[in-house]
């Protein structure tokens, strides 16, 4: 195999595939990428085989041919290199020599056969979107998302994609997040799970406007310009998310985002550092927020104004839970739909884009025991 | 009264009554009804570490002079202090304090500050909660203790010694403007001897003389602590109850009346033990990843061995397995046994009980 290819083209195909790379490989082949030539072209492909990313770059290829190398060594050498042509060559004992006017590098690479196989997606059901609604659907879910082995269904966005809207969907058992954008659609109903390691890798990845999808049982393909990512899927039952999303909060409040969000933050530094609890105390169009920490006898307290004009109500939260929802509110307005101290809060944006709903859920810290 | 519910607290005072010279009393039935003092010997320069209550009628009370006592009551029976055996009882009292709540601040062997605002069991009442103390204290250290329940320390102590022995008085919030204005001024906390009789000769001598001064001229006359005596005469008390001690180990152990070798026996006991340690730490929340098994052979010889695991664990089964593997580097069986006792330590009592419990989503089937 013979190529030659602009230093800049391969750097940004290697950084476009190594997230794939896993850091501790279990099997040494993963540590490689596999170079291909392809119809003119050279095609990178990483796995840790749970994903898989493939990028195409511009090459001049010499003699057809393939061969995996290893992933690190390469990039740390060509991270180097000014924008500089290189020439690779590898011959039938894999030994891969590429040469700039800087030098000659030598390097053992792995037969193109020991790199497992990319999953076939053919048979697969075709949809299409635009990258950046899949990207803003995966920044407002994944912070969602559970890391709690015990529960495999979480740890990944669930997208349920109708005819008429998708929904994507996150929760880590303490907070979940739903939102629903009508500008993606499909003929032909489908949902399936993301795990969380593959979508902030699709998110970085795509990189044309539109994304082409193809999903089967077990995977998901996404592509968009010269990248691919395809990932398995979390073959589990999403929980019945609808169900718990409560219909009757009839306590509104509507309040300045950032203003609260800051409030949380600032008080959050006085509330223990293992509940990182605080208190909201709602009443007459204004909400006192307070921490205390018993162990080293720090306390804070702020008040400021919102619209809320129901029953006086004091409900607990983890303040991180909190500013992650309150930081994912677009807009400058909050609105928050309580019903009793133990039972969820919702959070929205006051205001939406047409064609999209968001909603937050955010369960409650118990302040006393209210039977 | 102006009490911001910020500093409304639950705080009990529990104090023993005439510790040393009761656990003196119920150890040597011959002392019972008689005036004791224990402390030093009153031909030497020893004080008076405690007065039973029937020497205390001759005037004679604790950090007296022991020659002055033996003046005051010549029959009373003076008593060796000993340490060991009250600091066992104290730590007893302390096992039923933290069946409560976490949040104990011992003051000394015999009294310790609670604050039951939160509290494992849920009991809404710190009066009841006082009043099942009380009951227990009594129950398993045959001792009896007077407790004082009020929203702050100062009143909760104030409390405590309200009604002894034996008592158990409650300074709610609507009663405490009333009662702080009788009080006298010596009884404040924070008033010691001299500045008391500073007060007096300002014509200070209850919480009602006092409360009328202004916060400025209190500054004036008493420096810095003016202003505390002007907040602690509102019934403002802000100091919280200060654990010097969490948790650290729940355990059970049991001297059988007969020593056992029995392996089988000994394997089977380990498991009912772990069930009971289990549920005692299910009740106030408690988990842990230390377990140690401690076996005390027929010759009083005693050892420890412990395993760590690598999560909290306040399973029984998991206990019992444990414990049983260690059992094996023991000599347990080869010799005979006559104690058995698991403990776990390394506590998580983060989850304990509900209160500051974050609340999961109600998945069906999650």
């Amino acid at each position: 195999m013979k190529f030659n290819v602009s230093s800049n083209d391969l750097n940004q195909g290697l950084s476009a595939v190594i997230g794939a790379v896993p850091t501790k490989a279990t099997l040494p082949i993963l540590e490689t990428i596999l170079f291909e030539s392809e119809d003119g072209r050279l095609k990178l492909t990483a796995t840790d085989l749970e994903i898989s990313i493939i990028e195409y770059i511009d090459a001049d290829i010499e003699e057809e041919g393939s061969v995996a190398i290893p992933a690190k060594r390469l990039q740390e050498t060509l991270r180097q290199l000014p924008n500089i042509p290189v020439f690779f060559e590898v011959d039938e004992d894999q030994n891969v020599e590429f040469k700039t006017d800087k030098g000659k590098y030598k390097l053992v690479g792995e037969e193109a056969d020991e790199f497992p196989e990319i999953p076939n997606m053919d048979g697969g059901t075709n949809l299409s979107t635009d990258t950046k609604l899949l990207q803003n659907a995966i920044g407002k879910t994944m912070f969602a998302v559970s890391t709690d082995d015990l529960r495999p269904a979480m740890m990944g966005v669930y997208f349920d994609i109708g005819e008429n809207e998708t929904k994507f969907v996150a929760t880590d058992g303490h907070r979940l997040v739903k939102y629903v954008n009508q500008n993606f659609t499909s003929e032909t109903p489908l949902s399936f799970i993301v795990p969380d390691k593959a979508l902030s890798l699709i998110s970085k990845a795509l990189d044309d406007d539109s994304t082409d999808l193809i999903v089967s049982d077990d995977h998901a393909q996404f592509k968009s310009g010269s990248t691919i990512v395809i990932t398995r899927l979390i073959n589990e039952q999403y929980p019945n998310y609808e169900s718990v999303i409560p219909r009757d909060n009839d306590k509104n409040l509507l309040i300045d985002k950032n203003q609260m969000l800051a409030t949380v933050r600032r008080v959050s530094v006085f509330s223990s550092s293992t509940t990182r609890q605080i208190r909201l105390q709602l009443k007459n169009d204004k909400i006192t927020i307070r921490a205390e920490d018993l162990d080293m006898s720090s306390e804070a307290k702020e008040t400021i104004s919102c619209e809320y004009s129901f029953d006086e109500m004091e409900i607990g939260f983890n303040a991180k839970y909190l500013g992650d929802v309150l930081s994912n509110v677009d807009g400058d307005e909050a609105k928050f739909e309580f019903s009793t101290p133990n039972r969820a809060g919702i959070v929205k944006p006051a205001e939406e884009e047409e064609g999209e709903q968001m909603l937050m859920l955010v369960m409650p810290v118990m302040l006393n025991s209210y039977a | 009264m102006e009490i911001s519910e910020d500093h409304i607290r639950k705080i009990i005072h529990v104090d023993m009554d005439a510790f040393y010279a009761s656990v003196e009393q119920r150890d040597f039935p011959q002392y019972r009804n008689k005036p004791v003092i224990v402390g030093g010997s009153p031909q030497g320069r020893g004080v008076v570490a405690a007065a039973s209550y029937e020497v205390r009628k001759y005037g004679v009370h604790s950090a007296m002079p022991a020659a002055r006592a033996v003046k005051l009551c010549p029959h009373a029976i003076f008593v060796k202090p000993r340490f060991d055996v009250y600091k066992e009882v104290s730590e007893k009292i302390r096992e039923i304090f933290f069946e409560y709540t976490d949040l104990v601040e011992p003051l000394s062997l015999d009294e310790a500050y609670l604050d039951v605002t939160e509290n494992h069991k849920k009991i809404p009442s710190a009066t009841l909660i006082a009043d099942r103390i009380k009951k227990q204290i009594k129950q398993q250290t045959g001792l009896t203790a007077s407790a004082g329940v009020a929203f702050n320390k100062f009143l909760a102590k104030i409390a405590s010694d309200l009604d002894k022995p034996d008592g158990l008085s409650v300074i709610t919030p609507d009663k405490a403007e009333e009662f702080i204005e009788q009080l006298e001024i010596g009884k404040f906390f924070g008033v010691g001897k001299a500045t008391q009789r500073k007060m007096e000769s300002l014509g200070i001598r209850t919480g009602a003389d006092l409360k009328e001064w202004d916060e400025v001229d209190l500054v004036k006359q008493f420096g810095k602590s003016g202003h505390h005596y002007y907040r602690i005469v509102r019934g403002i008390d802000k100091r919280r109850v200060k654990t010097d001690r969490t948790r650290k180990s729940i355990g059970k152990e049991r001297t059988f009346s007969e020593d056992v070798s029995d392996l089988e026996w000994i394997r089977e006991f380990l498991t009912e033990l772990s069930e009971k340690i289990s549920q005692s730490m299910e009740k106030i929340g408690a988990a842990g990843k230390t377990i140690t098994l401690k076996v005390r052979y027929e010759d009083f010889e005693t050892v420890t061995r412990s395993y760590t695991l690598h999560h909290y664990t306040d399973d029984a089964n998991e206990l019992a397995e444990v414990a049983i593997r260690l059992l094996e580097e023991t000599e347990a069986g080869a010799r005979e046994v006559r104690l058995l006792g698991i403990s776990v330590s390394s506590l998580n009592l983060r989850k304990s009980g509900v209160i500051g419990k974050q609340l999961e989503i109600p998945f069906e089937g999650f």
